[in-house]
Protein backbone atom coordinates (compact mmCIF):
# COMPACT_ATOMS: atom_id res chain seq x y z
CA UNK A 1 0.00 0.00 0.00
CA UNK A 2 1.69 3.45 -0.97
CA UNK A 3 0.76 6.58 1.03
CA UNK A 4 -1.81 9.15 1.05
CA UNK A 5 -4.42 7.87 -1.73
CA UNK A 6 -4.35 4.62 -0.73
CA UNK A 7 -4.94 5.01 2.91
CA UNK A 8 -7.14 7.46 2.61
CA UNK A 9 -9.52 4.75 0.19
CA UNK A 10 -8.52 2.41 3.04
CA UNK A 11 -9.09 4.26 6.08
CA UNK A 12 -12.93 5.46 4.17
CA UNK A 13 -13.83 1.45 3.89
CA UNK A 14 -12.66 0.80 7.60
CA UNK A 15 -14.51 3.40 9.02
CA UNK A 16 -17.49 3.27 6.93
CA UNK A 17 -17.82 -0.26 8.21
CA UNK A 18 -17.07 0.44 11.68
CA UNK A 19 -19.36 3.45 11.77
CA UNK A 20 -22.14 1.93 9.71
CA UNK A 21 -22.18 4.67 7.08
CA UNK A 22 -20.94 3.34 3.43
CA UNK A 23 -21.19 7.57 2.09
CA UNK A 24 -18.43 8.02 5.05
CA UNK A 25 -15.95 11.00 4.20
CA UNK A 26 -12.60 11.45 4.98
CA UNK A 27 -10.83 15.08 4.49
CA UNK A 28 -7.22 16.43 4.82
CA UNK A 29 -5.33 12.80 5.44
CA UNK A 30 -1.89 13.91 6.51
CA UNK A 31 1.37 12.01 7.80
CA UNK A 32 2.57 14.12 10.55
CA UNK A 33 6.29 14.08 11.31
CA UNK A 34 6.05 13.76 15.04
CA UNK A 35 7.23 10.21 16.52
CA UNK A 36 10.16 8.28 15.68
CA UNK A 37 8.05 4.46 16.13
CA UNK A 38 4.62 4.87 14.86
CA UNK A 39 3.34 6.28 11.75
CA UNK A 40 0.62 8.89 12.39
CA UNK A 41 -1.75 10.14 10.23
CA UNK A 42 -4.72 12.63 11.25
CA UNK A 43 -7.66 13.12 9.36
CA UNK A 44 -11.66 14.43 9.82
CA UNK A 45 -13.83 12.20 9.61
CA UNK A 46 -17.89 13.06 8.78
CA UNK A 47 -20.69 10.48 8.50
CA UNK A 48 -24.24 9.98 9.37
CA UNK A 49 -25.90 8.56 12.74
CA UNK A 50 -29.18 8.10 13.81
CA UNK A 51 -29.50 10.55 10.74
CA UNK A 52 -27.56 13.30 11.96
CA UNK A 53 -24.65 14.67 10.49
CA UNK A 54 -21.27 13.97 12.86
CA UNK A 55 -17.93 14.96 12.48
CA UNK A 56 -15.24 14.06 14.08
CA UNK A 57 -10.84 14.59 14.02
CA UNK A 58 -9.31 10.85 14.15
CA UNK A 59 -5.31 10.07 14.17
CA UNK A 60 -4.37 6.35 12.96
CA UNK A 61 -1.77 4.80 14.50
CA UNK A 62 -0.04 2.66 11.98
CA UNK A 63 2.98 0.42 12.21
CA UNK A 64 5.66 1.51 9.91
CA UNK A 65 8.21 -1.06 7.78
CA UNK A 66 10.75 -0.07 10.86
CA UNK A 67 11.28 2.17 13.86
CA UNK A 68 13.54 2.37 16.97
CA UNK A 69 10.95 0.71 18.66
CA UNK A 70 9.19 -2.79 17.90
CA UNK A 71 5.47 -2.88 20.05
CA UNK A 72 2.47 -4.58 19.70
CA UNK A 73 -0.94 -2.55 18.21
CA UNK A 74 -2.75 -5.53 20.09
CA UNK A 75 -1.48 -4.83 23.84
CA UNK A 76 -1.68 -0.97 23.24
CA UNK A 77 -5.30 -0.61 22.20
CA UNK A 78 -5.94 -3.16 25.39
CA UNK A 79 -4.05 -1.17 27.71
CA UNK A 80 -5.87 1.68 26.39
CA UNK A 81 -9.60 0.38 26.50
CA UNK A 82 -8.59 -0.50 29.94
CA UNK A 83 -7.41 2.80 30.92
CA UNK A 84 -10.79 4.37 29.34
CA UNK A 85 -12.87 3.49 33.20
CA UNK A 86 -9.68 5.09 35.22
CA UNK A 87 -8.86 8.70 36.12
CA UNK A 88 -5.93 8.18 34.00
CA UNK A 89 -6.35 10.43 31.31
CA UNK A 90 -5.50 8.46 27.89
CA UNK A 91 -6.59 8.78 24.31
CA UNK A 92 -9.51 7.45 23.81
CA UNK A 93 -8.98 4.22 21.28
CA UNK A 94 -11.81 3.61 18.95
CA UNK A 95 -10.80 0.73 16.26
CA UNK A 96 -7.88 -1.69 16.05
CA UNK A 97 -6.64 -3.31 12.94
CA UNK A 98 -4.85 -6.19 14.24
CA UNK A 99 -3.05 -7.57 11.72
CA UNK A 100 -2.85 -5.61 8.90
CA UNK A 101 -6.12 -6.68 7.33
CA UNK A 102 -7.16 -2.77 6.87
CA UNK A 103 -4.18 -0.65 6.16
CA UNK A 104 -1.84 -3.70 5.67
CA UNK A 105 -0.13 -2.72 8.64
CA UNK A 106 -1.40 -3.15 12.54
CA UNK A 107 -3.06 0.24 12.99
CA UNK A 108 -5.07 2.23 15.61
CA UNK A 109 -7.13 4.78 15.29
CA UNK A 110 -8.04 6.81 18.17
CA UNK A 111 -9.76 10.21 18.84
CA UNK A 112 -7.48 13.38 17.91
CA UNK A 113 -7.53 14.82 21.41
CA UNK A 114 -6.83 18.45 21.55
CA UNK A 115 -3.78 20.06 23.36
CA UNK A 116 -0.21 21.41 22.63
CA UNK A 117 3.00 18.08 22.64
CA UNK A 118 5.84 20.24 24.12
CA UNK A 119 8.51 18.26 25.08
CA UNK A 120 10.46 21.49 26.69
CA UNK A 121 7.70 22.48 28.71
CA UNK A 122 9.43 22.49 32.09
CA UNK A 123 12.20 24.58 30.27
CA UNK A 124 10.01 26.62 28.14
CA UNK A 125 9.18 30.63 28.34
CA UNK A 126 6.45 30.34 31.00
CA UNK A 127 7.75 32.02 34.58
CA UNK A 128 9.72 29.53 37.07
CA UNK A 129 5.91 29.09 39.58
CA UNK A 130 4.24 27.91 36.43
CA UNK A 131 6.57 25.51 35.07
CA UNK A 132 6.93 23.74 38.75
CA UNK A 133 2.81 23.60 38.66
CA UNK A 134 3.46 21.18 35.16
CA UNK A 135 6.05 19.38 36.96
CA UNK A 136 4.32 18.20 39.92
CA UNK A 137 1.34 17.83 37.26
CA UNK A 138 3.45 15.61 35.34
CA UNK A 139 4.70 13.75 38.48
CA UNK A 140 1.16 13.35 39.84
CA UNK A 141 0.08 11.63 36.13
CA UNK A 142 2.36 9.17 36.93
CA UNK A 143 1.83 8.88 40.41
CA UNK A 144 -1.94 7.88 39.75
CA UNK A 145 -0.62 5.41 36.62
CA UNK A 146 1.60 4.10 39.21
CA UNK A 147 -1.58 3.71 42.25
CA UNK A 148 -4.17 2.29 39.46
CA UNK A 149 -5.82 -0.53 40.82
CA UNK A 150 -4.66 -2.84 37.83
CA UNK A 151 -6.06 -6.16 38.93
CA UNK A 152 -9.59 -4.61 39.07
CA UNK A 153 -8.79 -3.54 35.30
CA UNK A 154 -8.65 -5.97 32.14
CA UNK A 155 -5.40 -5.33 31.97
CA UNK A 156 -5.26 -8.22 34.00
CA UNK A 157 -6.43 -10.48 31.03
CA UNK A 158 -3.59 -8.86 28.60
CA UNK A 159 -0.33 -8.29 30.36
CA UNK A 160 1.81 -10.30 32.43
CA UNK A 161 2.89 -9.68 36.18
CA UNK A 162 6.68 -10.39 36.44
CA UNK A 163 6.20 -10.09 40.24
CA UNK A 164 9.37 -9.38 42.37
CA UNK A 165 11.24 -10.92 38.94
CA UNK A 166 10.69 -7.28 36.72
CA UNK A 167 14.15 -5.94 36.67
CA UNK A 168 15.38 -9.68 35.75
CA UNK A 169 12.27 -9.60 33.09
CA UNK A 170 13.43 -6.27 31.70
CA UNK A 171 16.96 -6.74 31.01
CA UNK A 172 16.43 -9.88 29.54
CA UNK A 173 13.65 -8.15 26.85
CA UNK A 174 16.10 -5.27 26.16
CA UNK A 175 19.17 -8.16 26.02
CA UNK A 176 17.01 -9.86 23.50
CA UNK A 177 16.61 -6.89 21.55
CA UNK A 178 20.54 -5.68 21.41
CA UNK A 179 20.80 -9.66 19.83
CA UNK A 180 18.35 -9.35 17.30
CA UNK A 181 19.13 -6.03 15.82
CA UNK A 182 23.09 -5.51 16.34
CA UNK A 183 25.06 -4.54 13.41
CA UNK A 184 28.58 -5.24 15.06
CA UNK A 185 29.76 -6.09 17.84
CA UNK A 186 29.03 -3.96 21.22
CA UNK A 187 31.23 -3.98 24.12
CA UNK A 188 30.45 -1.05 26.01
CA UNK A 189 26.59 -2.40 25.80
CA UNK A 190 28.01 -6.23 26.98
CA UNK A 191 30.17 -4.18 29.99
CA UNK A 192 26.64 -2.39 31.15
CA UNK A 193 24.18 -5.21 30.65
CA UNK A 194 27.22 -8.02 32.57
CA UNK A 195 26.80 -5.05 35.87
CA UNK A 196 23.09 -5.17 35.28
CA UNK A 197 23.05 -8.54 35.78
CA UNK A 198 25.06 -8.79 38.78
CA UNK A 199 23.16 -5.89 40.18
CA UNK A 200 19.78 -6.68 39.60
CA UNK A 201 17.34 -5.56 42.19
CA UNK A 202 13.88 -7.49 43.40
CA UNK A 203 10.92 -5.38 43.49
CA UNK A 204 8.65 -4.89 45.87
CA UNK A 205 5.35 -4.19 44.16
CA UNK A 206 3.98 -4.64 40.59
CA UNK A 207 2.00 -1.72 38.86
CA UNK A 208 0.92 -0.70 35.92
CA UNK A 209 4.28 1.05 34.37
CA UNK A 210 4.27 3.83 31.49
CA UNK A 211 7.56 3.14 29.99
CA UNK A 212 8.24 6.39 28.23
CA UNK A 213 6.89 8.87 30.48
CA UNK A 214 7.91 12.20 29.65
CA UNK A 215 7.00 16.08 29.04
CA UNK A 216 6.56 15.14 25.43
CA UNK A 217 4.02 12.63 25.65
CA UNK A 218 1.49 14.55 27.07
CA UNK A 219 -0.70 17.02 26.03
CA UNK A 220 -1.05 20.38 27.36
CA UNK A 221 -4.33 22.88 27.47
CA UNK A 222 -2.93 25.79 29.04
CA UNK A 223 -1.08 25.27 31.66
CA UNK A 224 -3.48 21.82 32.69
CA UNK A 225 -1.76 18.73 31.85
CA UNK A 226 -4.82 17.10 30.15
CA UNK A 227 -3.73 13.66 28.69
CA UNK A 228 -0.81 11.01 28.62
CA UNK A 229 0.09 9.18 25.70
CA UNK A 230 2.23 6.95 23.78
CA UNK A 231 1.58 4.09 25.34
CA UNK A 232 2.95 1.33 23.88
CA UNK A 233 5.40 0.54 26.06
CA UNK A 234 3.55 0.31 29.03
CA UNK A 235 3.75 -3.19 31.26
CA UNK A 236 3.28 -4.41 34.79
CA UNK A 237 6.30 -3.81 36.06
CA UNK A 238 8.00 -1.92 38.97
CA UNK A 239 7.17 1.37 39.82
CA UNK A 240 10.72 2.33 39.78
CA UNK A 241 11.40 1.63 36.19
CA UNK A 242 9.34 4.86 35.37
CA UNK A 243 11.38 6.53 38.57
CA UNK A 244 14.94 5.84 36.95
CA UNK A 245 13.14 6.62 33.54
CA UNK A 246 11.97 10.40 34.78
CA UNK A 247 15.38 10.92 36.60
CA UNK A 248 17.50 9.97 33.97
CA UNK A 249 20.67 12.81 33.76
CA UNK A 250 20.38 12.04 29.43
CA UNK A 251 17.22 14.06 29.68
CA UNK A 252 17.84 16.46 32.27
CA UNK A 253 17.05 19.22 29.77
CA UNK A 254 13.52 17.96 29.49
CA UNK A 255 12.78 16.44 32.66
CA UNK A 256 14.14 18.14 35.33
CA UNK A 257 14.43 22.29 36.51
CA UNK A 258 17.64 22.97 37.55
CA UNK A 259 17.47 23.48 41.56
CA UNK A 260 13.98 23.24 42.43
CA UNK A 261 12.82 19.95 40.37
CA UNK A 262 15.36 17.49 40.44
CA UNK A 263 15.75 13.67 41.18
CA UNK A 264 15.24 13.88 44.46
CA UNK A 265 12.33 16.24 44.25
CA UNK A 266 10.46 13.93 41.56
CA UNK A 267 11.10 11.20 44.09
CA UNK A 268 9.70 13.01 47.11
CA UNK A 269 6.67 14.28 45.49
CA UNK A 270 5.98 10.70 43.98
CA UNK A 271 6.46 9.11 47.08
CA UNK A 272 4.14 11.49 48.99
CA UNK A 273 1.14 11.18 46.82
CA UNK A 274 1.76 7.18 46.41
CA UNK A 275 3.12 5.99 49.80
CA UNK A 276 5.17 3.77 47.85
CA UNK A 277 9.25 3.82 49.39
CA UNK A 278 12.06 4.50 46.50
CA UNK A 279 14.90 2.37 47.18
CA UNK A 280 18.19 4.47 45.82
CA UNK A 281 19.96 1.28 44.35
CA UNK A 282 17.35 0.61 42.76
CA UNK A 283 16.36 3.31 41.12
CA UNK A 284 20.00 3.61 40.15
CA UNK A 285 19.68 0.47 38.30
CA UNK A 286 16.44 1.57 36.62
CA UNK A 287 18.00 4.65 35.31
CA UNK A 288 21.26 2.55 34.40
CA UNK A 289 18.80 0.37 32.41
CA UNK A 290 17.21 3.63 31.35
CA UNK A 291 19.90 4.31 29.29
CA UNK A 292 20.42 0.76 27.60
CA UNK A 293 16.80 1.34 26.40
CA UNK A 294 17.38 4.92 24.94
CA UNK A 295 21.10 3.18 23.59
CA UNK A 296 18.72 -0.02 22.00
CA UNK A 297 16.33 2.42 20.61
CA UNK A 298 19.27 4.24 18.17
CA UNK A 299 20.71 0.95 17.90
CA UNK A 300 17.29 -0.30 16.68
CA UNK A 301 16.43 1.95 14.30
CA UNK A 302 20.15 2.24 12.92
CA UNK A 303 18.89 -1.59 12.31
CA UNK A 304 15.83 -0.93 10.62
CA UNK A 305 17.79 1.50 8.36
CA UNK A 306 20.34 -0.45 6.83
CA UNK A 307 17.44 -3.09 6.14
CA UNK A 308 15.70 -0.56 4.13
CA UNK A 309 13.04 0.33 6.88
CA UNK A 310 13.55 3.45 8.14
CA UNK A 311 14.08 6.69 7.00
CA UNK A 312 16.67 8.55 9.34
CA UNK A 313 20.43 8.14 9.63
CA UNK A 314 21.27 6.53 12.85
CA UNK A 315 24.92 6.60 14.46
CA UNK A 316 26.13 4.44 17.20
CA UNK A 317 24.89 6.15 20.32
CA UNK A 318 28.70 6.65 21.68
CA UNK A 319 27.62 9.42 24.12
CA UNK A 320 25.04 7.08 25.47
CA UNK A 321 28.01 4.54 26.35
CA UNK A 322 30.01 7.57 27.68
CA UNK A 323 26.95 7.98 30.19
CA UNK A 324 26.49 4.55 31.39
CA UNK A 325 30.71 3.79 32.03
CA UNK A 326 29.75 6.93 34.16
CA UNK A 327 26.58 5.13 35.60
CA UNK A 328 28.00 1.98 36.36
CA UNK A 329 31.44 3.63 37.71
CA UNK A 330 33.69 2.05 35.34
CA UNK B 1 40.47 12.85 -9.71
CA UNK B 2 37.39 15.55 -10.02
CA UNK B 3 35.13 16.14 -8.33
CA UNK B 4 36.44 14.53 -5.55
CA UNK B 5 34.60 12.58 -3.10
CA UNK B 6 33.72 15.50 -1.22
CA UNK B 7 33.03 18.01 -3.86
CA UNK B 8 30.27 14.73 -5.30
CA UNK B 9 28.69 14.74 -1.83
CA UNK B 10 28.86 18.79 -1.27
CA UNK B 11 27.35 18.92 -4.92
CA UNK B 12 24.46 16.54 -4.05
CA UNK B 13 23.70 17.96 -0.44
CA UNK B 14 23.22 21.44 -2.42
CA UNK B 15 20.49 19.86 -4.95
CA UNK B 16 18.83 18.75 -2.43
CA UNK B 17 18.82 21.80 -0.43
CA UNK B 18 18.39 24.20 -3.14
CA UNK B 19 16.37 22.43 -5.76
CA UNK B 20 14.26 19.64 -4.44
CA UNK B 21 13.32 20.90 -0.61
CA UNK B 22 11.62 24.76 -1.88
CA UNK B 23 9.45 22.25 -3.67
CA UNK B 24 8.60 19.95 -0.69
CA UNK B 25 5.70 20.73 1.01
CA UNK B 26 4.13 18.11 3.05
CA UNK B 27 5.68 17.76 6.36
CA UNK B 28 6.85 14.17 6.77
CA UNK B 29 8.79 14.06 3.54
CA UNK B 30 10.27 17.59 3.98
CA UNK B 31 10.91 16.74 7.47
CA UNK B 32 12.95 13.43 5.93
CA UNK B 33 14.66 15.28 3.32
CA UNK B 34 16.10 17.56 6.04
CA UNK B 35 17.57 14.42 7.92
CA UNK B 36 19.19 13.68 4.30
CA UNK B 37 20.69 16.68 3.90
CA UNK B 38 22.55 16.82 7.48
CA UNK B 39 23.38 13.33 6.68
CA UNK B 40 25.58 14.46 3.29
CA UNK B 41 26.89 17.19 5.54
CA UNK B 42 27.89 14.96 8.51
CA UNK B 43 29.07 12.58 5.36
CA UNK B 44 31.15 15.43 3.16
CA UNK B 45 32.60 16.60 7.02
CA UNK B 46 34.06 13.13 8.61
CA UNK B 47 34.27 10.50 5.48
CA UNK B 48 37.76 11.20 4.83
CA UNK B 49 38.33 10.92 8.89
CA UNK B 50 36.63 7.34 8.49
CA UNK B 51 40.05 4.81 8.24
CA UNK B 52 42.20 6.81 10.37
CA UNK B 53 40.01 6.00 12.75
CA UNK B 54 39.25 2.79 12.36
CA UNK B 55 43.29 2.61 11.81
CA UNK B 56 43.30 3.53 15.72
CA UNK B 57 40.16 1.16 16.50
CA UNK B 58 42.05 -1.58 15.47
CA UNK B 59 45.57 -0.48 17.03
CA UNK B 60 43.68 0.38 20.05
CA UNK B 61 42.12 -3.40 20.66
CA UNK B 62 44.96 -4.96 19.85
CA UNK B 63 46.79 -3.38 22.51
CA UNK B 64 44.11 -4.57 25.07
CA UNK B 65 43.74 -7.80 23.57
CA UNK B 66 47.72 -8.15 24.02
CA UNK B 67 47.20 -6.97 27.45
CA UNK B 68 44.70 -9.61 28.05
CA UNK B 69 46.84 -12.35 26.34
CA UNK B 70 44.53 -12.80 23.50
CA UNK B 71 45.83 -13.66 19.78
CA UNK B 72 44.83 -11.38 17.41
CA UNK B 73 44.74 -11.85 13.55
CA UNK B 74 48.33 -10.33 12.09
CA UNK B 75 46.78 -8.59 8.85
CA UNK B 76 47.39 -4.79 8.38
CA UNK B 77 44.93 -3.65 6.01
CA UNK B 78 44.96 -0.72 3.91
CA UNK B 79 41.74 -0.65 1.99
CA UNK B 80 38.42 0.57 3.53
CA UNK B 81 36.24 -2.53 3.71
CA UNK B 82 39.35 -4.81 4.70
CA UNK B 83 39.38 -2.09 7.60
CA UNK B 84 35.98 -1.99 8.69
CA UNK B 85 36.32 -6.08 8.40
CA UNK B 86 39.12 -6.41 10.75
CA UNK B 87 37.55 -3.72 13.24
CA UNK B 88 34.81 -5.33 13.71
CA UNK B 89 36.07 -9.25 14.02
CA UNK B 90 38.17 -7.61 17.05
CA UNK B 91 35.33 -5.77 18.69
CA UNK B 92 34.08 -9.28 18.82
CA UNK B 93 37.12 -10.99 20.48
CA UNK B 94 36.81 -8.06 22.60
CA UNK B 95 33.47 -9.11 23.31
CA UNK B 96 34.70 -12.68 24.39
CA UNK B 97 37.50 -11.99 26.23
CA UNK B 98 35.71 -9.24 28.57
CA UNK B 99 34.45 -11.55 31.24
CA UNK B 100 38.53 -12.43 31.98
CA UNK B 101 39.27 -8.77 31.71
CA UNK B 102 36.88 -7.61 33.84
CA UNK B 103 37.27 -10.24 36.58
CA UNK B 104 41.12 -8.71 36.87
CA UNK B 105 39.46 -5.04 37.45
CA UNK B 106 42.91 -4.19 38.64
CA UNK B 107 44.86 -5.53 35.81
CA UNK B 108 46.70 -3.45 32.41
CA UNK B 109 43.24 -4.90 30.20
CA UNK B 110 40.64 -3.46 32.30
CA UNK B 111 42.50 -0.21 32.53
CA UNK B 112 43.15 -0.16 28.59
CA UNK B 113 39.88 -1.32 27.41
CA UNK B 114 37.75 1.69 29.50
CA UNK B 115 40.57 4.50 28.68
CA UNK B 116 39.69 3.00 24.99
CA UNK B 117 35.64 2.98 25.45
CA UNK B 118 36.34 6.82 26.38
CA UNK B 119 38.58 7.67 24.16
CA UNK B 120 35.83 6.02 21.75
CA UNK B 121 33.65 8.53 22.24
CA UNK B 122 35.76 11.51 21.86
CA UNK B 123 37.22 10.34 18.43
CA UNK B 124 33.53 8.92 16.96
CA UNK B 125 33.21 10.38 13.59
CA UNK B 126 29.96 10.87 13.67
CA UNK B 127 26.97 12.27 16.52
CA UNK B 128 23.72 10.05 16.82
CA UNK B 129 21.72 11.53 14.63
CA UNK B 130 22.20 14.46 11.82
CA UNK B 131 20.93 17.56 12.35
CA UNK B 132 18.95 18.75 9.45
CA UNK B 133 20.01 22.53 8.20
CA UNK B 134 18.82 25.56 10.00
CA UNK B 135 15.95 27.04 8.11
CA UNK B 136 16.57 30.24 6.87
CA UNK B 137 14.12 33.64 7.73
Amino acid sequence: MSEGGDIERALTEWLAGELGDPSLRIDGLKRTSVGYSRENWVFDAAWTEDGEMRCAAFIARRDPKGSVLETDRKIEFAILCALQDSNIPSPRVRWLDADGTRLSRPTIVMDLEPGVCDYMVLNGARPLERRLAVAHQLADSLADIHRLDWRATRLRAVLEDPGQDAATVALALWEGELRRVQLEPEPELELVIAWLRRNTPKSKLTTLVHGDFKPGNVLMQGDTVSLVLDWETAHLGDPLEDIGWVSNPLRAGEQRIAGIWEPEHMIAHWRDRTGFEADPKAVHWWTVLANLKQAMTVLTGARAFVDGRFDRVLHAPVRIYDLLLDLIEA
Amino acid sequence: MRPTITEQLDGLRRILAEVIAPEVAAPYPAEILGGVIGALDALRTNWARIPGYLEWEIRSIRTILAAAKVETPPDDPRELKALEDLQIQLSGLLVAAQPAIVADADGDAYRLMIAFFRERTRRYPFSMTARPPKKEE
